[in-house]
């Protein structure tokens, strides 16, 4: 085991920068994800500490070993496939046995080491099974046994999840957890799904167009969103524009929100970030509440999301449990939104995407 | 997934041209090859005997055919093998700017006429063909090395024009290798050339042995280049065949090696269809 460092990683393909400048450190027993939509860099990343793809420029460390230029076989790392990858010609044993072997590992010891780690992800006598004879969400485990037989220094997950639906995925995510607290492996995990990201890991960075975001608690990057982006990519979040006035964010049309903390200088133009699940809906106005009407509403099971058309003419999605007395809200029908100060984001206008 | 119905119309196209042109021709035959054959009168009516079987099996020259064509089929088909994997490995794992190249080259040859092509390895292979020649200018031979009217013309000459359906079956089988599943045999500490052996060489069986059929089966089968570069007296199963037939009028001996090559093709598809299912260990 040992801490993960990449300094100023670049990967250029011709003109074309995949990575600009990522430099972070993951620190031992550290469970640290890149999160971020497809082709902004996160999987370059992951794969380039694999060693399957050469930065351009900068340097890896695994703990105090520079391992920027080494093959793959040389780092000492396990990594988790969105693919699984196992090998299809070899039982389950054989596909966890294959890295023991390669670190010289043979009989009695070895047999140990691939029950114990089959055992760890509950395969325990699946040995002689050949992979295609297990389910999606075995085969995932299979290869997360595989990963962790050899004791890697570094754990790596490549979107390990999303080849699973959405049951297996929950369970699944419960089981990793349950692995990485047992093992204390030092792991990179690369996602698209924020819940993912922001329950597994110790810190979770944010990527967009190459470059890391944010890079921080998901508690952090949940309630104190570094930009824009960060912002709008994590929760679901109604974007407004508006206005500093003497201490509020002026939205227009005599509407205005006093958040907890403002570092905007007065008369800037301002972008205000309000998550859906942090909005209360109230039939009778309050100091500070944003009145409007509603303009939609659609009914999801546990949950009624409210199209609320603020006075300026903004609109605003909510949502309500379905249990709750405004929940019956129809449209046309006047309605207060309240907001905590606390849950009122605020950031410049035009700043980073 | 296809229904049965639906499976049965879009093979029957297939099924009818077999069976006209292959199934029933042979069971018309297969009477014939039991019959005696009397030289100068022709097939002696309403006869029957195992004579032409046998005579493959104990005659000296017959058995020195049989065995040289399968020495032939199984030499052809490794060398196709050493020689097209890593033309296909190239192909498939190169650059993507040599991949087109590649592959027309490897598949130029089945442009020219099989005819052609023979003559064109008699003017190289002659005792005073250009290898030759070349060989002696040089200095580096005394006297021309005999490369025609014997195995060494046979294997290159055959070599070369199965070559490019060895290494199409390889190419389809190596691009099936997922890239993850050799990356995954690479992080778990195996070096390069490991991973070819333990990973993608038992992934591409499937090519391998398919390849390794087709080749050897067109190459036992072959006429045109064995009559060609092997010469009248050099002879292989096929071209036995034909003289039995056009040369000799024996048709009853014709017959029974036909039904020999034909059944000793299908015992060896057999065993490596089955030796492909252990290999590999799927199905």
């Amino acid at each position: 085991m040992s801490n993960l460092s990449l300094r100023n990683i670049v990967k250029r393909y011709g003109k074309t920068e995949v990575v600009r400048n990522a430099s972070f450190q993951i620190a031992e027993g550290e469970f640290v994800s890149l999160l971020g939509p497809s082709g902004c860099g996160k999987t370059t990343i992951l794969r380039m500490v694999a060693g399957l793809l050469e930065p351009t420029e900068g340097q890896i460390m695994i703990g105090e070993r520079e391992v920027t230029r080494l093959p793959p076989n040389k780092r000492n790392i396990g990594l988790v496939f969105q693919s699984y990858a196992l090998f299809p010609h070899m039982t389950v044993f054989e596909n966890v046995a294959f890295g023991l072997r390669r670190k010289g590992e043979s009989g009695k010891p070895l047999e140990e080491r691939v029950n114990a780690a089959l055992e760890m992800v509950r395969l325990g006598g699946y040995g002689a099974r050949f992979p295609r004879q297990l389910s999606g969400g075995q085969q995932q485990r299979v290869s997360m046994a595989r990963a962790i037989a050899p004791r890697p220094s570094i754990l790596l997950f490549d979107e390990p999840l999303s080849n699973l639906d959405a049951k297996l995925r929950d369970e699944m995510q419960i089981e990793l957890k349950r692995l990485q607290q047992e093992l204390r492996i030092t792991t990179l995990f690369v996602t698209h799904d924020q819940a993912e990201a922001l329950s597994l890991s110790d810190r979770v960075g944010v990527m967009h167009g190459g470059v890391i975001q944010q890079l921080d608690r998901p508690e952090e990057i949940y309630h104190r969103p570094a930009n824009a982006f960060v912002a709008s990519f994590i929760g679901k979040p109604n974007r407004l524009q508006g206005r500093i006035e003497a201490g509020t964010v002026a939205l227009g049309a005599g509407l205005a929100l006093r958040p907890e903390r403002l570092d905007l200088p007065e008369g800037s133009a301002a972008e205000v970030f309000l998550r859906q699940e942090a909005i209360r809906v109230l039939r009778a106005p309050e100091p500070g509440a944003l009145a409007g009407t509603v303009a939609l509403r659609a009914f999801s099971g546990p949950q009624v999301q409210l199209v609320v058309r603020l006075a300026h003419g903004a609109e605003i999605v909510v949502e309500v449990p379905s249990a709750e007395d405004t929940a019956s809200l129809a449209p046309g029908e006047a309605v207060y939104l309240a907001i905590r100060p606390r849950d009122i984001i605020v950031l410049p206008q035009g700043a980073a995407s | 997934m296809i229904g049965q119905r639906s499976a049965w119309l879009l093979i029957a196209p297939l099924l009818l041209v077999l069976l006209l042109s292959f199934v029933v021709p042979l069971v018309l035959l297969l009477p014939t090859s039991f019959q005696e054959y009397q030289p100068g009168q022709g097939m002696v009516a309403g006869s029957f005997t195992w004579e032409n079987y046998l005579r493959i099996a104990t005659d000296g020259y017959y058995r020195e055919v049989v065995l040289r064509t399968l020495g032939l089929g199984l030499g052809v088909t490794v060398l196709c093998l050493l020689t097209g994997y890593p033309v296909a490995y190239l192909i498939v794992r190169g650059h993507p700017r040599w991949r087109l190249p590649l592959t027309l080259l490897v598949i130029f040859p089945l442009m020219l006429n099989l005819v052609v092509r023979s003559f064109g390895w008699i003017v190289l292979l002659t005792n005073r063909g250009v290898v030759n020649n070349l060989l002696l200018d040089l200095g580096l031979i005394e006297r021309p090395l005999k490369l025609m009217f014997n195995m060494t013309g046979l294997l290159i000459g055959l070599t070369h024009i199965y070559l490019p359906f060895m290494v199409l079956m390889l190419v389809a089988a190596l691009q099936n290798v997922p890239r993850d599943v050799e990356a995954a045999a690479a992080t778990l500490g195996s070096s390069r050339t490991h991973v070819f052996w333990s990973v993608t060489l038992p992934l591409t069986a499937p090519g391998i042995i398919g390849g390794s059929i087709l080749v050897f089966v067109l190459t036992i089968s072959a006429l045109v280049t064995p009559r060609m570069l092997g010469g009248p007296t050099y002879q292989v199963m096929a071209t036995l065949i034909y003289d039995e037939y056009m040369q000799l009028l024996d048709w009853p001996s014709g017959s029974a090696l036909s039904f020999a090559l034909a059944a000793s093709t299908l015992v060896i598809i057999w065993i490596s269809s089955r030796m492909t299912r252990r290999w590999a260990g799927m199905a």
